[in-house]
């Protein structure tokens, strides 16, 4: 009994390791691995918006807040996250506030990209539909040179300027924000992808407002 | 006692020796009724050589960038290939656009067949069978669409995607080849790339806010993964707050009958503006005066390659100080 057994043994042993060669069906899968990285472009790669707190120069002569209580620079922030609080302007017959903001183009630039072409434009609040900014122009440090639009090559500095006018708005305290659009355009890309909009709050009510 | 023990030492030995034989001849002895099945379990294998991967920074609207992949079945057997989408990993721009909803990818067999549609659609793609030993090129390229000048893509400045694909072949039965006395003959060409087809084609639809009672008429934004047709019913309902049953108001001849039926390209956004007829704008006048909201359902009847879906999206209208403004507009799928 002991030696069937013991042969038994053997023969499933024997039959278990043969057992996956005869049976196996499993199916077989090859495989190669491909990576792609796309990146959009973005308007930082090639120029730069500075308020006064942001300034890498340290240029003063910003403008304030008109009737900020002590006076604090209109712009904040730098870039995308650049946005303007020109303060009160009530019934306002036309007012130039020159340096918002300056826009500097990078140092070098990149590859085929100089000069840059910087144009400025205006949109109206979306939500009341009001433009209380009549023009808006880039200019010169200091002012001269002023046009809708600039060529900076690279490390060109340029300040923005901006005219408003309340005058006739109906109703009073309110807030309109209209857009300033910057695009940049460069050598062989006239598309309006490259464009910064900053966000100009100009209060229609007494005092500076918020 | 010594004889028996070594009269079950030789049975012993003989059993080990005849499981060993078994053992060693099964797979021998069972591999010709096999051979078709056991040759196409494991023997389909994949070779790459890859020419470039596509790798691009500062891409504008308007812009593509490309890839090619070299690919051979040096295996002994047919196999079915397949491009998997691995992983897709967004990181957002400042303003939160995710690229990989903006990029349309073309896989195209260099002297073959090839497929569009969005990056971010069908996780697979079946590429048709590799017999053994043939080779094909496939190249990829991710195009940025140009969506125009009013700043639409502004949302996707600075971000990125990546992405990780897979060529795949999964072994299949050989085709039967005639007798072995049978004059060889050049094997047919291989089937160009089939494009997938995951069921009914996918609408993006996209309602933005606007002014429809001065328009007199719904303007929205639809994307078909594939060329599509896409017919529009709407109804206008009553809009009761806090989820309360509303009332159908009118439930047909809501847009003018000329022009519910657009045929949309895969890949790109195409505008879609559909007029209101004078009853159903009378509707919605009277509904925003009594109740200052109102609601219309678009239905939108998506067919093409693979069977038909319905898309719906509900907008609400609401009585501004002088207009009518659509919100709850909105992208899904």
């Amino acid at each position: 009994v002991t030696r069937l057994l013991a042969a038994l043994a053997c023969l499933a042993a024997a039959v278990t390791l043969a057992l996956p060669a005869v049976r196996s069906d499993a199916r077989f899968n090859s495989r190669s691995s491909d990576r792609g990285t796309v990146t959009a472009d973005n308007p930082v790669n090639y120029l730069r918006l500075y308020s006064q707190s942001t300034d890498p120069a340290g240029l003063t002569g910003y403008a304030t807040k008109h009737f900020s209580n002590p006076l604090v620079p209109a712009a904040t922030g730098a870039d995308d996250t650049l946005a303007v609080a020109l303060g009160g302007y009530k019934n306002d017959n036309g007012t130039t506030v020159d340096r918002v903001l300056t826009l500097q183009a990078l140092s070098p630039l990149p590859a085929g990209a100089s000069p840059l072409t910087v144009t400025a434009t205006l949109a109206p609040d979306p939500v009341t539909g009001r433009q209380p900014l009549s023009q808006v122009t880039i200019s010169d440090i200091g002012g001269a040179n002023a046009g809708t639009s600039a060529t900076l090559t690279a490390g060109a500095k340029k300040q923005v300027n901006v005219r408003v006018m309340t005058k006739f708005f109906p109703g009073n305290n309110v807030m309109h924000t209209p857009v300033v659009t910057l695009t940049v355009t460069l050598p062989g890309y006239s598309g309006a992808f490259l464009n910064y909009t900053v966000p100009v709050g100009v209060w229609d009510g007494n005092g500076a407002g918020p | 006692v010594g004889r028996q023990r070594r009269r079950a030492l030789i049975w012993a030995a003989a059993a080990v020796v005849l499981a060993a034989v078994i053992a060693t001849a099964a797979p021998a002895r069972e591999r010709p009724a096999q051979l078709g099945r056991m040759a196409a379990a494991g023997a389909a294998r994949l070779a790459a050589a890859h020419t470039s991967v596509i790798h691009a920074e500062g891409l504008r609207p308007g812009q593509s960038v490309s890839g090619t992949v070299a690919l051979a079945n040096v295996g002994d057997t047919p196999g079915r290939l397949a491009l998997l989408r691995t992983r897709l990993a967004d990181v957002p721009g400042p303003f939160g656009g995710l690229l990989s909803n903006a990029l349309v990818l073309r896989v195209e067999q260099l002297g073959g067949g090839e497929w569009t549609g969005p990056l971010a659609g069908p996780d697979a793609l079946d590429l048709g069978v590799m017999e053994p030993g043939e080779g094909r090129t496939y190249r990829l390229t991710l195009t940025f669409p140009d969506t125009g000048q009013h700043g639409r893509d502004n949302a996707y400045q600075g971000s990125s995607v990546t992405i990780d694909w897979a060529w795949a072949t999964e072994a299949i039965a050989p085709t039967p080849t005639a007798t072995s006395t049978s004059t060889p003959t050049a094997a047919p060409p291989p089937p160009p790339a089939k494009p997938v087809t995951l069921g009914a084609p996918r609408l993006d639809l996209r309602i933005p806010h606007q002014r429809v009672l001065g328009a007199r008429g719904i303007t929205m934004f639809g994307t078909c993964d594939r060329a599509c047709r896409i017919t529009f019913r709407a109804s206008i309902r009553r809009a009761p707050r806090a989820h309360a049953a509303s009332k159908a108001l009118m439930r047909r001849r809501i847009f003018r009958s000329n022009g519910t039926a657009r045929r949309l390209p895969g890949g790109g956004e195409r505008r879609i503006a559909l007029k209101l007829t004078t009853r159903a704008v009378r509707t919605l006048k009277r509904e925003l005066h009594v109740r200052a909201r109102v609601v219309v359902v678009i239905k939108a009847r998506v067919r093409g390659a693979g069977g038909a879906r319905t898309v719906t999206r509900r907008i609400v209208l609401k009585r501004a100080a002088r207009t009518h403004n659509v919100t709850g507009g909105g992208r899904s799928r």
